[in-house]
């Protein structure tokens, strides 16, 4: 394949409706706890680019509000996303990026999963393993092409 | 003999390039005063001038061209004039004398004794002998500035040279590359064209300068010229179309660039043609409308860029205007139908289209439809007309047919677009009369659509409609438009599950409020009112409806009283709860305070104040003397309410009000029974007045000394916080609206004298504060006595002297209106530099002598205090020297204090990251560290997020090698923090961890 030619050349591209949480009273006071909920950790994965497309996951409906899952105080997280098209080979990629992202994000006591939606891809279940086996994981990290492509996919979300 | 050693000396040094000024200077002098003639000049040059070498010859001509410069216009007689112009026009055939010559000639131009004939003269011999694009730029700039100046001050002699100049000037210009020259050029040729008849020679000056369509080049930075890609454009666009004789040629050749890959040429081309629409013979357009028609469709259906997309419609809509008919349609739709079939109009490309879509199965590019239809129609009256004779029906008869909610709303899209053009002109098409029925029905509320996220778009599209029809001039009947502006009204204030609809609606009501304002004024403002007043209404729906309340009533001024009003009645009736009554005054004040900047006359302000603020004040005395309790909040509101207007109040109005306030409340402000509890705690209300008073206005009291003595007595004894504050605040007022420093001075004596026999109290620290703030705002000296004495109470081992550093947030901070610039306060300028400059030394030297750690904290805020509310620019000046006081603020203080010494750290870091570049990784990365804990009390929440914020700035100030060293830890702590109990902070906590996990990778 053409290493120029995109796998999904004209992807749906959704306008992205702002449910910022915005400033509350509570935010300043010191002896209300905020726990990590699924929309804070929307907000830390929805402005990553799309290695394809100078798009954001939240445009390209990848990311899903409704589709994180967050236990707080059994320090889970698990987050389900959605590839554009069900071949897409840049799967495996955004989950990666998702994974550094929360890796440099969210508290070192959270245990982190990461799949792709049921029924949205066709390698679903290789992509899946693929991301949440740490040893992979970290084997890719080590490749410092492709964690420049991760970095350049985080570069908006930060 | 003399001339002849001046000239030959003029010549040499010439031939060194030296500078000829004194020599240039004597030969004007002396021939201006007849010492020498010009004659006797040319004498002298005659060598030069006749000499068989080009050098020579030129030095010969530059010497008379630099002596022309400088002579006044009586030092050249007529007939020197004729001479020269005659022997200049002969010259022009040599070459290297040409530079000299267009100076020279330029300069003569100037003079009165410079005749048309001499004008055609030159200029005949310019266009036939001179090759212009031969020469450097600045002979070439020289040749148009002669050729402008030539048209400007002789207009009927060039006029007379027709087609010879026009074919020369075009000759001239042909094959110019410097944009500089061009912008001339192009500016020259609109003026050719408005002064001779070009028809013989259109083609030729055409081809000249289309050849540079589309025009672009890059402005080099450095570059002097004072002319920009932008300007050029322009130039090239009006001289492209400043004469209907170019139509033919151009039209076409435009049309073809509007196909063009790169949007810049797209637009260039789009908007050139949409130049000449109203200049080329309107014929020429009808020609070439279908294949521009396509394109432009073509354009916006891709929607690529918006630039084109506005220019193609904005081309469309103009051209249009000028084929239109100037007479409106006949009253006979069916009539103006079969024109259009028998002989194909130009609307028809645009039409037969649009008719397609709308009876397609799908109507596919609604909106681009309905934006292409909507600049069609609002071209003209009579093609309004048509193209809503060709629409209507259609929409009409598919909205009859169909229920699928997704066509409908399309269609209704369309629609929209169609009537907003009637409305942009003023008139509505006949036929919109005829299908009124159908029309509204179309726009009737559909009960069984839910009012789901789904289909909010839908709703959104039926409310535009129905503004629409609102709009339509002359349309809807008084109740008709009643029923619509309930309609919008119970969007805007009914539970949507899309907030979208509501904003919406209300957005449109506002639109709505310019041209109906009785209506949303008996209409709608009674349904929101109703809607406030209903038991159990939640928080954060009130607030939307008194914000699109607020919005609704400053769209307007027939909206701003009676909005106004409603709400005032609201919080008077006594049946809101008192959190909203706050936010109804709060909204109440954010509408006067934008009503006061956009228009404040003095009818205004005192007729608001009686509808507004005098029923608010009697309302809040009402609940205090019936000694209800009074939430400070809602007091404190009503007079920030009342500050927005009294300040802006007359003179001989304020005192007016003044007398009632006085009689109401100065009893109780000096009295010190507490059975008066209930009124005091409208104090407030009575300072802001008499705070927001202009310096002229008369306070009604007898001597102003006794009353400011009295006050000071009583704030001095009374152990009532608000009554203490209120007397302080009128003080300080006072005093610092005095003119006459001597008055001034005096007033403060008698003030501090009573506190003379009492101790530092907390009362005398809180007074000194008050009188420091009045006379540092004002640059008054005796300020500083008291500054002085509140520094030495700081030293002090003092219950108060923790008060006193605290205050000094008083001295410089903000307030609601005691010495304010809104109301009135006088603020000379320096005062804050004076200020640093003067306490800022004392703190560095008290902090630096004492021991005492107590002291050293007192300094410290004192210093927290004083820098925080200073510009930044006074802040940078010196600011190394309180940098390590700072560093031990943040170690030694707490909360807002410790926060607002980090921030000025972070300040410096980013304005002048060189001054703490030693520092940084030695002090302050280790202390933001330590600051961001969550474990130390004194890290507040603003602490952390303020040391985060540092922490952030530092890796994007400072190179790699200087913090390096400090990543690891940091990027530990910053783990940390991304664990913190408050999501605010972990937000920046993962900021600033990707930044430093990213240290070194640029």
């Amino acid at each position: 394949m053409n290493i120029t030619q995109k796998i999904n050349d004209a992807p749906l591209v959704y306008e992205v409706v702002s449910k910022a949480r915005g400033v509350q009273l509570g935010d300043f006071d010191d002896g209300i706890d905020d726990p990590i909920d699924s929309e804070e950790v929307y907000e830390l994965i929805r402005n990553i680019n799309d290695p394809e497309h100078p798009l954001t996951l939240e445009q390209l409906h990848v990311a899903n509000r409704e589709h994180i899952y967050v236990d707080d105080g059994s320090n889970r997280v698990l987050i389900e996303f959605t590839p554009t098209i069900p071949h897409c080979s840049m799967a495996t990629l955004i989950g990666l990026c998702i994974r550094v992202r929360l890796l440099r994000s969210l508290p070192e006591r959270f245990k982190v999963d990461i799949r792709i939606r049921e029924g949205t891809h066709q390698s679903e279940s290789q992509v899946n393993k693929q991301l949440n086996d740490k040893e992979r994981v970290a084997a890719a990290l080590e490749n410092t092409y492709l964690l420049d492509v991760v970095n350049q996919c985080l570069a908006t979300a930060v | 003999m003399e001339v002849q050693r001046l000239v030959d000396a003029y010549i040499i040094g010439l031939g060194d390039s030296a500078d000829n000024t004194e020599l240039r200077t004597t030969l004007v002098t002396r021939i201006s005063a007849g010492d020498i003639s010009l004659l006797e000049l040319v004498q002298a040059l005659g060598e030069y001038l006749a000499s068989e070498e080009a050098s020579r010859r030129s030095k010969g001509v530059n010497v008379l061209s630099d002596v022309l410069a400088d002579l006044p216009g009586d030092a050249i007689p007529a007939v020197a004039t004729a001479k020269l112009v005659q022997f200049f026009s002969a010259r022009l055939a040599d070459a290297t004398c040409v530079p000299h010559i267009l100076t020279a000639v330029l300069a003569l131009m100037r003079h009165p004794s410079f005749t048309g004939k001499f004008t055609a003269d030159i200029l005949s011999a310019l266009l036939k002998e001179v090759h212009v694009q031969s020469f450097q730029y600045s002979t070439r700039r020289a040749a148009y500035q002669l050729v402008d100046l030539a048209i400007q001050s002789h207009p009927e002699a060039v006029a007379k040279m027709g087609d010879d100049f026009v074919l020369g000037f075009a000759q001239v210009i042909d094959g110019e590359k410097d944009p500089r020259a061009l912008m001339l050029a192009f500016q020259i040729i609109p003026k050719i064209a408005a002064l001779v008849d070009i028809k013989n020679n259109a083609e030729d000056l055409f081809e000249v300068i289309f050849c540079y369509f589309p025009i672009t080049f890059k402005h080099r930075e450095g570059d002097p010229s004072a002319i920009s890609p932008e300007l050029l454009k322009a130039a090239l666009r009006s001289a492209i179309t400043c004469s209907p004789y170019f139509g033919d040629m151009a039209i076409k050749p435009l049309i073809e660039k509007t196909t063009a890959a790169a949007s810049s040429v797209k637009v260039d081309a789009l908007e050139t043609l949409a130049a000449g629409a109203h200049v080329y013979a309107p014929e020429l357009f009808k020609a070439e409308m279908e294949v521009l028609v396509e394109q432009i469709r073509e354009d916006v259906m891709m929607a690529a860029d918006d630039a084109v997309v506005s220019a193609a419609l904005g081309t469309l809509e103009t051209i249009y205007s000028v084929l239109s008919p100037s007479t409106p349609v006949p009253n006979d739709p069916f009539s103006q139908d079969a024109n259009m079939s028998d002989s194909s109009t130009p609307l028809d490309y645009v039409l037969k289209e649009a008719v397609f879509q709308l009876t397609a199965d799908e109507v596919k590019n609604p909106e681009q439809i309905g934006k292409i239809l909507r600049a069609v129609a609002r071209s003209s009256t009579y093609n309004c007309s048509v193209v809503s004779d060709a629409v209507l029906p259609i929409i009409v008869e598919r909205m009859s047919g169909t229920e699928v909610l997704t066509l409908r709303r399309e269609l209704m899209d369309i629609l929209n677009y169609v009537l907003s053009a009637s409305c942009d002109v003023e008139r509505k098409a006949e036929c919109l009369d005829a299908d009124k029925i159908n029309l509204l029905s179309i726009y009737r509320p559909e009960t069984s659509v839910p009012l789901d996220k789904e289909y909010s778009v839908l709703h959104i599209v039926r409310l535009k409609g129905i503004t629409l029809l609102t709009l339509l001039p002359n349309f809807l009947s008084d109740d008709e438009a009643a029923v619509a502006l309930q309609t919008l009204g119970r969007a805007a204030i009914e539970r949507n599950e899309d907030e979208n609809v509501n904003k919406e609606a209300t957005h449109l009501l506002i639109q709505l409020a310019q041209s109906r304002p009785e209506q949303i004024n008996s209409t709608v403002l009674p349904l929101f009112l109703d809607a406030l007043n209903e038991d159990m209404v939640a928080a954060h729906k009130v607030a939307r409806l008194l914000n699109a309340l607020g919005s609704i009533s400053v769209a307007a001024s027939g909206t701003l009283i009676p909005v106004l009003r409603g709400l005032v009645a609201l919080v008077t009736t006594g049946q809101m709860a008192s959190s909203h009554c706050q936010a109804t005054i709060e909204t109440v004040r954010k509408v006067l305070e934008a009503a006061m900047a956009a228009n404040s006359d003095a009818k205004l302000n005192t007729d608001l104040y009686a509808a507004i603020i005098s029923p608010l004040t009697a309302w809040v005395h009402g609940l205090a003397s019936t000694n209800q309790d009074v939430p400070t909040k809602l007091v404190v509101e009503v007079a920030r309410a009342l500050v927005t207007l009294f300040s802006k109040l007359e003179t001989s109005a304020q005192e007016q009000l003044l007398e009632p306030l006085f009689s109401n409340y100065l009893a109780v402000l000096l009295s010190s029974d507490e059975s008066v509890g209930g009124l005091c705690q409208l104090l407030p209300v009575f300072s802001a007045a008499v705070c927001s008073c202009r310096p002229e206005t008369k306070l009604p009291v007898d001597s102003l000394d006794a009353f400011v003595s009295s006050l000071t007595m009583s704030s001095l004894v009374s152990d009532s916080q608000v009554r203490r504050d209120v007397c302080f605040e009128i003080v300080a007022s006072i005093l610092n609206k005095i003119k006459d420093s001597k008055l001034r001075s005096s007033l403060t004596q008698i003030v501090l004298r009573h506190t003379g026999g009492a101790g530092a109290g907390l009362s005398v620290i809180l007074l000194h504060q008050w009188v420091a703030r009045a006379l540092i705002s004002c640059n008054d000296k005796c300020g500083y006595d008291s500054v002085r004495w509140l520094l030495e109470q700081t030293k002090q081992a003092s219950p108060h002297a923790a008060e006193a550093a605290e205050g000094f947030n008083i001295i410089l901070g903000e307030h609601d209106w005691a010495v304010t610039p809104t109301t009135h306060g006088v603020f000379k300028v320096l005062a804050k530099q004076r200020f640093y400059s003067t306490v800022v030394p004392e703190i560095t030297s008290g902090f630096q002598s004492t021991s005492d750690d107590a002291v050293k904290a007192n300094l410290l805020v004192v210093l927290t205090n004083a820098v925080r509310h200073m510009p930044k620019s006074v802040l940078m000046n010196g600011i190394e020297n309180v940098i390590p006081l700072l560093l031990s603020a943040i170690r030694l203080t707490g909360g807002n204090l410790k926060a607002a010494s980090i921030r000025t750290i972070t300040l410096v870091i980013l304005e002048t990251p060189e001054t703490l570049r030693d520092e940084v990784t030695t002090s302050i990365i280790p202390l933001a560290i330590a600051s961001t804990t969550q474990s130390n009390i004194a890290n507040t929440v603003d602490v952390r997020q303020a040391a985060l914020g540092a922490l952030s700035l530092i890796p994007e100030k400072y190179p790699y090698p200087v913090v390096h060293t400090a990543r690891k830890d940091v990027l530990r702590a910053l783990a940390g923090a991304r664990d913190d109990r408050k999501r605010i902070v972990r937000q920046d906590a993962v900021k600033a961890y990707n930044k430093w996990l990213n240290l070194g990778e640029d």
